[in-house]
């Protein structure tokens, strides 16, 4: 297991290298660039603009940047913002924070939400019960975020008062009041991914409830709560492990929505800054950060997979 | 019956209740303090008073830095850097004294030998700085006294002073004192920059300010908060006091006015859209063509449905600068709306089932809704307009390199019509991506800047609208007004049609 561990980290490098190519050619590959949106409609010197890109190497060969790009990127360094003039791997960090704390977040409560849901539904046959699953999901699955995140902020900060909206203290300095202020963002992002892990979770535990084992815990006159969540639970939870981890990716790219609707200044805001500015570095970097995380997570779930599930032999 | 002593009471108490509710009636005078909140949808992203362009930094940076003059709420200049200035008959030398006791927030005075570096630092070409047009009229500057500073110019130049509150001043070798000056700031505005974060700027009371007694707030915050109606939930649930800006529009100020707690205030803006034509792509390049969209596009409608009237309909100067007495669309040929004038005009030019494309700013919505307008007032005269969606940065590159057939957007205007017109409209003109080009405008330009009677530069500018009337290089379609909302508790906050918040350094809280 130890050799599978260390192939896939290995395997990370060419990914990477990649994914590097891809993310340049992309960003270049969208029309207009830096300096002209720099000046917008308020000059047209093509001198000042000739300037402007000399700054910041634009004037070279596409190829010639991705080298002294990746040079750099190698070095640490992610190249220094075309619009703030600021280095980009200070910009990237000062946001890092607010997008994994309102990732981690609305995992956490998508998993609250759903895994409990989901086992309900599968036990519970009862009619309310069933019209109270397929309603939360359906609708958590279809309503778009930057819909629910509004709504969500005119009911319950504008007409209920329970939520402040736009001031994120940090986690250090008062831990509940940060989670509090988090918890609207975090709650718009969770829902599609509750919603769908409360599927999967129901899907799974009704399979399992067929089984001969947990007739035969049932037979042998165990608590019925010692039934569903030790005999059942364990082993339908698999399948909503590797969902999960899917969905920790996804929960990434669903910030960008959530951190305009909110006014968290994260990454995925930087990042639609940066393309609609055509701040080539700044967004080469924030993809590059992002992706390496997706990637990260996916291994991390690779490899959590392996010890969850022992059936599964790898190499 | 009521006791002695008891009656006293009563009378004591109601005496003393008097006079609390006497003293804070007479208690109107600003009160000092407090923390000021403003949200914009817009990043603050560079500070480099030369070289920043975006509106949100102008925002910020007016408030750290200041120019030799100022703009008035009747936008008159006033002195600010300078405490009085004297321009010589020709119109070639400007001499100004420098304001006793101006000092840069690290406690250095200012001298003129940080005027004449701000001067050269915006006309070195290696600055790269969008404003050094706007003062390459100088030729010399010349330091008379530690106090005193003369501007020599190649040929008059009419609006210089009209520039000044553009230029800010800075301490000689700035560079090199601040670091960067991108995030770094050293001005000797009423405040100073205390934190640059990721999404805000902290300003504080700048206690040495010359101008003594101001500012009243201690603090300043100007967050981006990017969603238009997140923005306006931040202002109702108390965490912002004002908002301003891109997004507050006329349905912003419908949803706050009336609401207790809140006030809208408006001024009538200097920025206009317009439809703008390329003007060498046939058939525009025959005039007859230009006049005929002219005359077929109805301007009141757009302002009644684009702004819900709040907008005003006018053609090259801006209504809200009255001294140079703006025509009306009813003194300019071809923006009254006339339908069969239009179509003469078309038949005369041989043009018959015309059709071309619109291309609005994305991001911009009311230039969506202004193209969708004019596409249906055009059919009514057999034009087929199509309305072209293309991104903010293909837009600015297609703008920039004229290729369109016509697009909606809008532009920055001016208090001097020679900063207003000059360079959208003179063949040379900077930003004249129309390729309009017409002998007539070109004299009066010229005429126009280097005149320096105000009464003679005021006819050089009636027969310049009419020109610009008759030759419809684009079309000025209205002035929209500009909004501010906030508390009722923000005092003394007046919202200039420059969309400027420099009198935030009158601005106080009764709180």
């Amino acid at each position: 297991m130890g050799f599978y561990i260390v192939k896939r980290i290995i395997w990370l490098i060419p990914v990477l290298f990649v994914i590097s190519v891809v993310v340049f050619s992309i960003v270049h590959l969208i029309p207009g660039d830096p300096a002209t949106v720099l000046l917008g409609t308020e000059a047209a010197d093509p001198a000042l603009l000739k300037a402007i890109k000399q700054k910041y190497g634009l004037d070279k060969p596409i190829y010639v940047q991705y080298f002294l790009w990746i040079q750099r990127v190698l070095h640490g360094d992610l190249g220094l913002s075309v619009t703030t003039g600021r280095p980009v791997s200070k910009l990237v960090a000062e946001r890092i924070p607010y997008t994994l704390e309102l990732g981690l977040y609305a995992l956490a409560l998508a998993l609250l939400l759903a895994i409990p849901l989901g086992t309900l539904a599968a036990v519970r046959k009862n009619q309310a019960v069933q019209w109270l699953f397929q309603g939360f999901t359906l609708l958590g699955l279809s309503i778009p975020r930057f819909w629910s995140g509004t709504m969500f902020i005119l009911l319950f900060s504008v007409h209920l008062g329970w939520f402040t909206i736009v001031n994120f203290p940090s986690f250090m300095g008062d831990p509940l009041d940060n989670l509090r202020s988090f918890f609207l963002p975090a709650f718009t992002l969770a829902l599609p991914a509750a919603a769908s892990i409360a599927r999967i979770t129901r899907a799974s535990v009704l399979e399992v409830s067929n089984m001969e084992y947990v007739l035969t815990a049932r037979s042998k006159g165990l608590d019925e709560r010692r039934v569903v969540f030790i005999h059942m639970l364990k082993n339908a939870l698999l399948p909503v492990i590797t969902v999960t981890g899917i969905y920790a990716g996804y929960l990434l790219s669903g910030t960008i929505v959530v951190e305009k609707v909110f006014a968290i200044p994260g990454l995925g805001r930087l990042g639609v800054d940066a393309i609609l500015q055509r701040d080539y570095p700044v967004l080469q970097g924030t993809v590059l950060v992002v992706v390496t995380l997706f990637t990260l997570v996916n291994l991390a779930v690779d490899i959590l997979y392996v010890f969850v599930n022992p059936k599964i032999r790898y190499v | 019956m009521v006791k002695k002593g008891q009656l006293l009471r009563i009378v004591g108490l109601l005496a003393a209740g008097l006079l609390a509710v006497g003293l804070s009636m007479t208690a109107e005078g600003p009160k000092y303090g407090g923390t000021l909140s403003i949200g914009i949808t817009q990043q603050v992203l560079n500070l480099d008073p030369h070289v920043a362009t975006a509106f949100s930094s102008w925002r910020v940076m007016e408030l750290i830095y200041e120019g030799l003059l100022r703009f008035d709420k009747q936008l008159q200049l006033q002195p600010a850097l300078a405490e009085s200035w004297t321009v010589s008959p020709n119109g070639i030398e400007y001499t100004f004294k420098l304001r006793r006791g101006a000092k840069f927030h690290d406690g250095s005075p200012l001298t003129a030998e940080d005027v004449k570096y701000s001067f050269e630092r915006v006309l070195n070409p290696r600055t790269s700085s969008p404003l050094r047009s706007r003062v390459s009229a100088i030729k010399a500057i010349e330091i008379l006294s530690p106090t005193e500073v003369k501007f020599v110019l190649s040929k008059p130049f009419a609006p210089f002073l009209e520039v000044l509150p553009l230029i800010y001043i800075v301490p000689k070798n700035f560079e090199e004192k601040v670091g960067d000056p991108k995030v770094k700031t050293l001005g000797t505005g009423p405040f100073k920059l205390a934190e640059f974060g990721p999404d805000y700027v902290r300003l504080v009371h700048n206690g040495d300010y010359w101008d003594e007694g101001l500012p009243y707030l201690d603090e300043v915050i100007i967050r981006q908060i990017p969603d238009p109606s997140t923005l306006r939930s931040a202002l109702r649930t108390g965490q912002l006091d004002l908002i301003f800006g891109f997004g507050v529009d006329v349905t912003t100020a419908g949803a706050f006015a009336g609401l207790p707690g809140f006030q809208v205030i408006s001024v009538p803006g200097l920025n206009y859209s317009l439809l703008g034509i390329q003007n060498t792509r046939p058939p525009f390049n025959d005039v007859r063509v230009r006049q005929a969209i002219s005359l077929a596009v109805d301007r009141r409608q757009i302002a009644e449905i684009v702004y819900f009237g709040r907008a005003a309909v006018a053609g090259p100067i801006p209504p809200a600068v009255s001294k140079w007495e703006p025509l009306s669309p009813s003194e300019l040929p071809n923006y009254t709306r006339d339908l069969e004038k239009a179509k003469a005009l078309l038949a005369e030019a041989g043009v018959s089932n015309l059709s071309f494309k619109i291309m609005p700013i994305p991001t911009v919505p009311e230039t969506i809704q202004i193209a969708q307008v004019i596409q249906a007032q055009l059919k009514e005269i057999g034009v087929t307009a199509e309305i072209e969606s293309v991104d903010f940065a293909t837009f600015l590159q297609r703008w920039r390199q004229s290729e369109f057939d016509t697009f909606v957007s809008l532009n920055s205007g001016a208090t001097d019509p020679d900063i207003h017109l000059y360079r959208h409209l003179h063949t040379n003109g900077s930003t004249n991506v129309f390729k309009f080009s017409d002998k007539v405008v070109d004299e009066l330009l010229e005429k126009g800047r280097t005149t320096i009677d105000f009464g003679a530069r005021k006819e050089i500018y009636r027969k310049l609208q009419i020109r610009i009337a008759e030759q419809i290089p684009f079309l000025f379609l209205t002035y929209p007004e500009i909004f501010a909302v906030m508390k009722a508790d923000v005092k003394g906050f007046v919202l200039l049609p420059t969309q400027s918040i420099v009198l935030l350094r009158e601005t106080w809280l009764d709180r």
